[in-house]
């Protein structure tokens, strides 16, 4: 992961995992919003284990995440989208081009690749002190994994 | 006496008696009413040193809360409400949080008794946690053997057992001791959304992962012998203890229940201290449509664990002998909101990661523990010793007629890792003689049993201070990890 001072430009996205009791925290940077979702997706990938890997999909899929929330919240929805779609379709995103469309609509478009088997080792991504902040140089934000 | 101890929080908490901390309704801005800590000494420095307290507190400034709110002996952070929180809420001005339920909706346990004694499986241990390991799916993803399409899946949301029932896989008896007969009123299918059906569909006698198991016990020690005579333990007995619930459905209800109140919160009039706490008025559209969504999930996640019964049964049957029975004692949730009178007063109780606990005299305490209490399972971690309880009535006045849950989380599953590899941690099991099944080593080594609080410490806290009585201490001679 790089470090970036506090008050530099973010030249690329990064990400953590921070361990607690019953959970695992995601921390995020990236010099923009969109590039926020798509480094939670590249962490998100990073969870599943290779050998649940399948073939790559050629398949580009559409999601749209729009309604009265903010941007925390839209990232949250987009984790839990990645949750539904590990374990029901086993399809697991790993490019993603993401259109922040002033702010108020969340338009991803994804490609993956398939699962042998469904990813449910994350339960759900929750709200609890999920923030998304403006920071110099680009977006810091933070959400908690129910694993 | 005022304990200076980690956060402003737990600085603020006043001693009130031998195991109980009291946070006064007025020591923080938006309190309600107080918030009350049943812990000893060990266990209030490790609930206090994670955010339960701040949890807590955030749950006593909620519309409608009754005084006071409670955190069990085994609470630890969880998500908006602390695991180990009890909370009731007025009918009419109250609300309903699904984050006061969690994500795994009617996660509980429930007591199997067999007829055998524990030298009887002795020679026949590892056959038989080798059979139940192949006969109940465990671990991450779905591979139920019964994968039910829309109308049945329905029936299992609005009728619960009753349909295993139907089905053959659930008797009178099983009906009769289980928590609510295994169907919570009011479920409304119409709740459950596709996505949540989706996850749900396959996964109906699953166990799961985390710590989630099934285990094969040894009744080790009684310690009230009328109420066990009353419930069949006897020494050396031996018993199966199974701890699940609604799986990847009770997960997606509680995700997209979180999600359409955290988009309606701006239009209440008051402010959350915290997102994950979103909720909505008892009586709202969106309360009653969760409530009816929430018992759907419910009695999914009974007869999730009624099927595992069902096939458990197969099991020691064929391994055991035809003669081998396994007699439900009783199932009880651990994350649940229901409806309930208490001090006069219809209120809905939130039960997270806390075991409902009602005495002797309560109408729902089954008829077959009338006069001794309804039945409480309190699993340690594995190898540690699980415990049987029954509640009292006095638990009424004390928690919303509620207990514990299990010992509590003290490590993250990342330091369990660190501490011993799960290969080590199977070695020392098996060096006490329990046989252990688990999908992955990874994961048993995040379970082990120094990852978890002190069980006897946190039960003898519960009998302490009047919640429930101690029964039995059961010991593991099996473990089946999800």
């Amino acid at each position: 992961m790089s470090r970036n001072g506090p008050s530099a430009s973010l030249t690329r996205a990064d990400h953590e995992f921070v361990d607690h009791t019953s959970e695992v925290i995601l921390r995020l940077r990236a010099p923009s919003y969109p590039e926020l979702i798509g480094e939670a997706t590249s962490a998100f990938a990073e969870l599943v284990p290779p050998h649940k890997i399948g073939r790559p999909s050629d398949e580009w899929r559409e999601f749209r995440f729009d309604g009265p929330t903010d941007r925390v919240g839209r990232l949250v929805d987009w984790l839990n989208e990645l949750v539904y779609l590990c374990d029901v379709d086993q399809w697991l995103p790993v490019e993603v081009e993401v259109d922040d469309v002033a702010g108020a609509e969340l338009h991803i478009r994804a490609r993956g690749v398939d699962l042998d088997e469904p990813f449910v080792l994350v339960k759900a991504a929750t709200l609890q002190n999920a923030f998304v902040h403006e920071r110099a140089g680009g977006v810091e934000g933070e959400v908690t994994l129910d694993v | 006496m005022t304990r200076t101890t980690h956060s402003p929080v737990a600085a603020a908490a006043r001693r009130i008696s031998e195991d109980v901390y009291e946070i006064p309704a007025r020591a923080f801005p938006g309190m309600r009413v107080a918030a009350r800590v049943y812990a000893d000494d060990e266990l209030w420095d490790q609930i206090s040193g994670d955010r339960s307290l701040e949890q807590l507190v955030n749950v006593a400034k909620l519309p409608g809360v009754v005084d006071p709110v409670y955190a069990m002996p085994d609470a630890h952070e969880g998500y908006g409400f602390p695991v180990g929180g009890v909370a009731a809420f007025r009918e009419g001005d109250g609300i309903i949080s699904p984050g006061g339920v969690g994500y795994d909706i009617n996660c509980g346990v429930r007591l199997l008794l067999s007829n055998r004694s524990a030298g009887d499986v002795a020679d026949l241990l590892e056959p038989l946690v080798h059979e139940l390991s192949r006969s109940i799916p465990a671990g991450a993803g779905r591979g139920g053997k019964l994968v039910l399409d829309d109308d049945e899946l329905d029936q299992v949301f609005t009728t619960g057992c009753a349909y295993l029932y139907e089905r053959g896989m659930a008797t009178e008896h099983d009906l009769a001791h289980t928590e609510s007969g295994g169907c919570l009123g009011g479920a409304d299918p119409a709740g459950i959304s596709a996505r949540a059906r989706a996850r749900g569909r396959g996964q109906l006698g699953t166990m799961g992962s985390g710590n989630h198991f099934v285990e094969v016990e040894r009744v080790e020690h009684i310690f009230d012998q009328a109420a066990a005579d009353a419930l069949g333990l006897r020494p050396d007995g031996v018993a199966l203890l199974i701890h699940t619930g609604s799986r990847g459905l009770g997960h997606q209800v509680c995700t997209d229940y979180v999600a359409r109140m955290d988009r309606a919160m701006s239009s209440y009039d008051f402010v959350l201290p915290d997102r994950q706490l979103a909720c909505a008025p008892l009586g709202s559209e969106a309360g009653q449509a969760y409530l009816g969504a929430m018992a759907a999930a419910a009695n999914y996640a009974w007869c999730n664990r009624q099927v595992i019964t069902h096939l458990a049964r197969r099991v020691v049957q064929r391994v055991l002998g035809q003669d081998a029975e396994l007699r439900l004692v009783y199932d009880v949730a651990h994350n649940v909101a229901k409806l309930e009178h208490h001090q006069g007063e219809l209120v809905c109780v939130h039960r997270k990661g806390a075991t409902r606990a009602f005495g002797p005299s309560h109408e729902e305490t089954p008829e077959a523990y009338a006069g001794v209490g309804q039945p409480v399972f309190i699993p340690g971690s594995m190898g540690t010793g699980s415990y049987v309880l029954v509640g009292q009535d006095v638990a009424g006045q004390r928690s919303f007629g509620s207990a514990c849950h299990g010992a509590g989380r003290r490590m993250s599953r990342g330091q369990a890792r660190r501490t011993r590899s799960g290969r080590e941690v199977k070695t020392e099991l098996a060096e006490r003689g329990i046989v252990v099944r688990c999908p992955s080593l990874k994961e048993l080594a995040e379970e082990a049993p120094y990852a978890y609080k002190d069980v006897d410490r946190v039960v003898q806290v519960v009998e302490r201070v009047g919640l429930a009585r101690r029964v039995a201490r059961l010991a593991a001679m099996g473990v089946v990890k999800g």
